[in-house]
């Protein structure tokens, strides 16, 4: 077997392959239409046994917002099948391996995703680094008891007519928003294409000439009761806090909807604060995007730190063990981390580094549970730790690629 | 409403008397819906010494239409204990609701508290829209978590060196308050059991039972010094001859992380069981625990909620992460007492000095805001995205979220 960058002309067949080891279906249109907006194909493989297709993987390019504001290229790896008749012969393994070399040569920083199972990515130094919470919510329970006050106004399209408002207020909350992605207008049009939305309803928010916010919402409705709809947001994104209170308070007062289920909401979503009951928002916590260093080094420079502290970190590789020990140094113009041969503060694995990287793990939980060793001399490492890596706000990325 | 009279819309508010402790309970209970049972009822009463000192009640006539109770606690805030007025047993007699007595009650209540020299109030409560309007905000959540115990492997394990045994009553009562004061001592949020309260909870009648039905009690020893406890009852439920039972674990404490992981290791794998369920730390070890994270439903509610009643107290009764300097100025509609600029300063220590100030300030809180943040758990940033708090000089809110959060163990379950 070997892998390889998959060739054009086998598009469809590949495509074909990855959609059935996920249990679903393509269409030659959908395909076509994937290949001219969504995929990178000198990003795609295949590992192919023969002339079977007996595995798949790759990546699409982004650029991910990092506290700050920075924005580091990263490879948003999707596609990731292995043939049921072709397990347990350590595909999955190879093509991850081929994915994070050909994006490190690319220039990529870290590699994200989305995981079908929360047990798979770990094994690669993949942590579970942007936790979410998906919501649901009884309508007879939205009332606010404090939000702040917008002055703007509302605007209902379909899909042409809307995508450059909802394009305009995800660009305004990118740059700000930890774990967020670029979205190309390549992408937008594949993301609201009538094949995969045709359900769906679009709402913007506008503040003068200034698009702020917009949801993406389905309607399902109880076939034997016509008043009990369930509203599913399939996405709602906002650059300011007005704009935030505004296009919630939108969503709420739907008629004949009488609950509404939200996938992916960011943990410290403000809206539970804004609630005159806020027990009624029911969160349930799960994970969400995973992140693998490529570049730890570069990942640790690049974001922003609360405090000024310095920190030197023993970081081992997840599948080779090797380590290299960085000294981070935060101070008022910045971090930087380099190689030192000093003895290590703390000492752990990738994945753990990739777990509190953005705070989703306190490196206190991580020592406790015996995941993270703190060095003889550096007692209170993980607490400083803990103040270095607070991230706030908490990553989110709300794009489900 | 005459500011001198106990008469509010001809409603009397006074303390329940030592012969009226019947009534109060029959109210109790029927505010919260239920019958009163002499035999449990009674020994509610049980937990603290006259008990009816400490009540607020409204009387229409000679019934008791309102009832409310504070308990003396002490709880574990950043950095050491506070004195912690405990409010409960807030009800209102359903014929009587839209009348303004719960105000009034807890008007009443907070001055006690103020009066008693204590620095925060707090409750868990019944319902999450009822007491922001008193100035109490949500400072601690809790999680209800649900694990799918089949196949729930640890990605790690501490090096466990001590054992699991079952225990009987009269060892659970030794060896308990020893487990749950070390372990209360670091952790945020929770509260000091007094002898009244375990004897409470151990009382012969409902033993060993931690509430309401018959529990397992088991310890974790290393040698012979006990570090962890757990009590839990189980559900059956078997359909076909398959059972998929449910784990109810009514209290786990453990006051090293290898007890912790050892009494987890042992719930999730007792024979027959499907699930287990738990009111759980929302800073969850288990949940970096698991090899699959998915295997633990875990969902947030508001639990501890605050509220301060001496801001120079409260201020400087818990320490912080980083010194800084930050001028607050504080809103309180419901108890104008504490309404002022207070300076806090911060030293390298995390020590703490406040006091009330001419100066600008830098942000101004409602007072629930404050409540929200006391114990360490949640970013002012949050609350401002909500509208919660104001920045007057930018860079003011990030400066307190690097002070009043803190990291380390937390747990706000419901205490009483």
């Amino acid at each position: 077997m070997h892998i390889r960058q998959v060739r054009d002309e086998e598009f469809l067949q590949w495509r074909i392959a990855v959609r059935a080891s996920l249990g679903t279906h393509t269409t030659p249109e959908d395909t076509v239409f994937m290949r001219a907006h969504r995929v990178e194909i000198d990003r795609l493989l295949v590992c192919m046994d023969g002339d079977t297709m007996a595995g798949s993987g790759g990546a699409d390019s982004f650029d991910m917002t990092l506290p700050g504001g920075a924005q580091v290229p990263v490879a948003g790896v999707a596609y990731i099948t292995t043939a049921a008749t072709h397990r347990r012969r350590g595909i999955h393994r190879a093509i991850m391996k081929r994915i994070h070399d050909d994006a490190r040569k690319r220039g990529d920083m870290a590699a994200i995703l989305w995981a079908s199972q929360s047990s798979l990515y770990g094994r690669y130094g993949y942590g579970n680094t942007m936790p979410v919470h998906n919501w649901h919510i009884d309508l007879r329970h939205t009332e606010f008891e404090s939000a702040p006050e917008w002055t703007g106004h509302y605007v209902k399209a379909e899909r042409d007519e809307i995508i450059p408002l909802m394009t305009e207020a995800y660009e305004r909350t990118r740059p700000n928003r930890t774990g967020m992605v670029t979205r190309t207008a390549k992408r937008w049009q594949y993301e609201i294409h009538p094949v995969h939305t045709k359900d769906e309803f679009f709402i913007a928010y506008v503040e003068g000439n200034d698009a702020l916010a917009y949801a993406r919402y389905t309607i399902d409705q109880d076939p034997e009761d016509e008043f009990r709809g369930t509203m599913h947001v399939v996405e709602a994104v906002a650059a300011t806090d007005a704009a935030h209170a505004a296009i919630w308070r939108f969503l709420f007062d739907q008629e004949l909807v009488h609950e509404i289920k939200a996938h992916a909401r960011p943990v410290d979503d403000p809206l539970v604060w804004m609630l005159a009951e806020p027990r009624r928002l029911r969160r349930k916590l799960t994970d969400a995007i995973w992140l693998k260093f490529l570049d730890i080094p570069g990942m640790l420079e690049k974001r922003t730190y609360p405090v000024e502290d310095s920190l030197i970190l023993q970081v081992s590789d997840a599948e080779t063990g090797e380590s290299q020990t960085l000294s981070l140094d935060v101070g008022p113009d910045g971090a930087t981390c380099r190689q030192t041969t000093a003895s290590p503060d703390l000492t752990m694995n990738e994945t753990q580094l990739a777990e509190m990287y953005l705070g989703a793990a306190e490196c206190s939980m991580l020592g406790d549970i015996g995941l993270i060793e703190v060095g003889s001399k550096s007692h209170d490492a993980t607490l400083r730790a803990d103040a270095l890596f607070r991230t706030n706000p908490a990553g989110w990325n709300p794009y489900h690629f | 409403m005459n500011p001198h009279s106990d008469k509010l819309n001809g409603i009397e508010f006074r303390p329940a008397r030592e012969h009226e402790r019947l009534s109060f309970s029959v109210s109790e209970m029927r505010g919260f819906s239920g019958h009163f049972l002499p035999q449990v009822g009674e020994l509610e009463f049980r937990k603290t010494e006259d008990p009816m000192h400490r009540t607020v009640c409204a009387f229409d006539g000679e019934e008791i239409v309102g009832t409310t109770l504070w308990e003396p606690y002490e709880i574990t805030v950043p950095g050491g204990r506070s004195d912690f007025f405990g409010v409960t047993a807030a009800t209102v007699a359903p014929t009587h609701t839209r009348r303004g007595i719960l105000r009034e009650m807890m008007r009443r209540l907070l001055i006690e508290g103020r009066d008693a020299g204590y620095p925060i109030a707090g409750l868990w409560a019944s319902e999450s829209n009822i007491y922001g309007r008193f100035g109490f905000g949500i400072s601690g959540e809790t999680i209800f978590a649900k694990i799918d115990a089949r196949d729930a492997r640890f990605r790690t394990m501490p090096n466990v060196k001590g054992e699991i045994r079952f225990a009987d009553v009269a060892t659970m009562e030794k060896i308990a308050p020893v487990v749950w004061n070390k372990t209360a001592e670091k952790t945020i949020g929770m509260m000091l059991r007094t002898k009244a309260e375990w004897d409470w909870i151990y009382d012969r009648r409902r033993i060993p039972s931690f509430g309401k039905r018959k529990a397992f009690c088991v310890v974790y020893r290393e040698g012979s010094e006990p570090l962890g406890y757990a009590a839990y009852r189980i559900d059956h439920n078997m359909e076909a001859m398959h059972s998929y039972n449910t784990v109810r674990v009514v209290e786990l404490i453990a006051s090293t992380n290898a007890a912790e992981a050892a009494l987890w290791r042992f719930l999730l794998d007792i024979d027959l069981a499907g699930e287990v369920v738990h009111h759980h730390p929302k800073k969850s070890k288990l949940l970096w625990l698991l090899a699959d994270s998915r295997k633990l439903s875990f969902e947030p509610y508001d639990s501890l909620w605050v509220r301060i009643l001496d801001p120079i107290k409260a201020l400087t009764g818990r320490t912080y992460s980083a010194p800084g300097e930050v001028v607050i100025n504080l809103v309180d509609d419901f108890c104008p007492w504490t309404e002022a600029n207070y300076e806090l300063r911060v030293d390298p220590d995390g020590t703490a000095s406040c006091e009330v100030t001419e100066r600008t300030p830098d942000v101004t809180l409602p007072i629930a805001s404050l409540g929200a943040i006391y114990m360490g758990a949640h970013y002012l940033a949050d609350l401002q995205r909500a509208g919660r708090a104001y920045e007057h000089r930018p860079g003011a809110i990030a400066a307190v979220d690097t002070m009043f959060p803190t990291s380390g163990v937390q747990s706000f379950l419901p205490e009483f």
